[in-house]
């Protein structure tokens, strides 16, 4: 049992914020049909994130998170830039930027490597969730003493806060929110600024993705943004419901993607675990998948019945 | 004109209570430093509902957007019952195309509609039981209570416009502008958002509508704006919608010309 709380619970906990995270800003991403939009942030902040560490010489979260928003919203500004100067749709300027600044990110990172420091390219692509480990703690008592709690990994106290950050946003913005993703021109007639609410997801996405950045990594890190909200679309035409329907997802699709990667394999009688961050996005993507079959109204199955009763009558 | 145009006013309606309402000067909006509308002037009085007609890309949409500040103009005024816009938002209902949003979006005919009270509400504020009857009976003024809570994606065009007609209510405005309200309804929705409209004129609210069908525009306005780019006419119908105006709102001559034909010459003829 020591084993777990100090080795898998971490990751456990790493894996299941990230995806709640991003799982949650996801429904306004895919509402303004902007899903691209995670995909790029959580590419553009690879330079960020590269670039902070450069600068500080450590893998320290202060740093890297800075370098990273910056690196978001220089993106958003060179989109904007180039939708306007090169005269081309969004989709296409989205592509230009993300491919460009990652790759910016993949040539700053080969520079790292030379510094002998963990920030290697397999990590930045695919995360590290395994590497979380809590070996202060004895027994699962210590989940309720304080002074146990704080030695738990930085990474997982940075992306404990913005998760509760990302919740304080929705909540406090959810009706601003939701007007600007269903009309954005009604609610600028209002004085309820499109422009600004969308900076607002973009800055909130941006700071999701750098702290799930090193629990996933920056291209499984989509999965998170698009599944859980994607699969809970399917099951209701509320938007609220929506919301709490896709943080059970996320959170649904981070245990149980963990516990599939770390002990799977054992059970089915293989030697070694597989990647924990590849098995939680393989989670969120057979969840949506079942969504899309089974779900009451929307699921393929349902409308396939529901058409023949039609028809037979 | 102008002189004109009071006159009738006076006239029409007895009194010479009818003031203006929405006062709209010089506005000119360039796309890529093109000219979409050139030094637009308008003015429509409280009481009344002004059509404004002209041909496909004359700016029609363009010009609510920018007297709104929604879209940036290069220059222009707007005032609303003389206060300027930024202090005006409350006493504007605008109504955009039902085309322009996205109807899968998941949100009952109700919560559209709560969508209405979002500019008074506050930010921080949740909705209360009295928002929601406020709502409801909003959307039962356009018949639409039996409807609350289905999806808005589940009902017809027309009963999505009456949700959008529903939801301009709930803002109690002083100023209506509605963005083709009766493009592609059917006859009940259409008598329905009319009714609705007239009954708004009735409280002295002031109504303007982008209206496409020429064969209504006299039937169902009092006054009229006819625009290509810049403005033709504005005044009550029976001034100034006369021939000789639509064919010069509907003619190439004012610089609206399709593509490939020649400015002028051949002008496109107007269907009157």
């Amino acid at each position: 049992m020591n084993d777990f709380i100090q080795l898998d619970f971490p990751s456990l906990l790493l894996g299941t914020l990230a995806a709640l995270s991003c799982g949650l800003l996801g429904n306004f991403l895919l509402l303004r049909g902007q899903a691209l939009m995670g995909d790029t942030i959580s590419h553009v902040v690879l330079p960020g994130i590269v670039g902070g560490f450069l600068l500080a010489g450590s893998v320290a979260a202060l740093p890297m998170m800075l370098g990273a928003l910056f690196a978001s919203l220089f993106s958003v500004s060179l989109i904007e830039l180039i939708k306007r100067a090169g005269r081309i749709e969004a989709g296409a300027a989205m592509g230009a930027v993300f491919t460009t600044m990652f790759a910016l990110g993949v040539v700053l990172l080969e520079q790292s490597g030379a510094r002998g420091v963990h920030l290697d390219v397999e990590h930045a692509l695919y995360g590290n969730l395994e590497s979380a480990l809590w070996l202060e703690a004895e027994s699962f008592q210590d989940l309720l003493s304080f002074s146990k709690l704080f030695s738990l990994p930085e990474d997982i106290w940075v992306l404990f806060f913005i998760t509760l950050l990302v919740i304080l946003f929705i909540v406090v913005f959810y009706k601003p929110l939701m007007i600007t993703s269903f009309d954005a021109a009604h609610a600028d007639s209002l004085g309820i600024s499109s422009k600004w609410m969308g900076l607002g997801l973009v800055f909130m996405t941006a700071l999701s993705a750098v702290a799930a950045f090193s629990a996933v990594g920056s291209i499984l890190v989509i999965a998170m943004f698009i599944c859980p909200p994607a699969t809970a679309r399917m099951l209701t035409d509320k938007l609220s419901t929506q919301l709490w329907i896709s943080g059970f997802i996320a959170v649904l699709s981070g245990i149980s993607g963990y516990f599939l990667a770390a002990f799977g394999p054992f059970w089915f009688g293989g030697q070694d675990s597989v990647s924990a961050a590849g098995m939680i996005a393989l989670m969120a993507g057979f969840l949506q998948v079942l969504a899309m079959l089974f779900a009451p109204r929307y699921g393929v199955l349902s409308r396939l019945f529901f058409k023949n009763r039609f028809h037979n009558q | 004109m102008s002189a004109l145009s009071k006159q009738s006013l006076i006239d029409e309606t007895g009194f010479i209570s009818s003031k203006v309402a929405f006062d709209v000067s010089g506005l000119t909006v360039a796309y890529d430093r093109k000219p979409v509308l050139w030094d637009v002037s308008f003015q429509a009085h409280s009481g009344r509902i002004t059509a404004i007609v002209g041909p496909n890309g004359a700016g029609k949409s363009t010009f609510l957007k920018a007297s709104l500040g929604l879209v940036p103009a290069v220059t222009g005024q707007t005032f609303i019952l003389g206060e300027a816009l930024k202090e005006a938002r409350k006493n504007i209902a605008y109504m955009p195309q039902r085309a322009s949003v996205d109807w899968d979006f998941p949100a009952s005919a109700l919560d559209v509609v709560m969508m209405g009270l979002y500019g008074r509400m506050g930010f921080l504020r949740w909705p209360s039981q009295h928002h929601r009857e406020q709502a409801l009976s909003c959307l039962d003024q356009v018949d639409m209570a039996d409807f609350a809570e289905r999806q808005i994606g589940q009902l017809s065009g027309g009963q999505q416009q009456r949700v959008f007609m529903a939801r301009a209510l709930a803002q109690e405005a002083e100023v209506y502008l509605m963005d083709e309200p009766f493009a592609g309804v059917d006859a009940a929705t259409e008598n329905v958002i009319f009714k609705t409209l007239k009954a708004l004129t009735a409280e002295g609210k002031t109504v303007i509508v982008v209206h496409h069908d020429l064969d209504t525009v006299r039937k169902m306005f009092d006054d009229v704006l006819l625009i290509n780019r810049q403005v033709i006419a504005n005044g009550p119908i029976d001034d100034v919608m006369s021939d000789e105006a639509l064919r010069r709102t509907y003619s190439g001559r004012l610089g609206f010309h399709k593509a490939g034909e020649p400015v002028g010459g051949a002008a496109v003829q107007a269907h009157v």
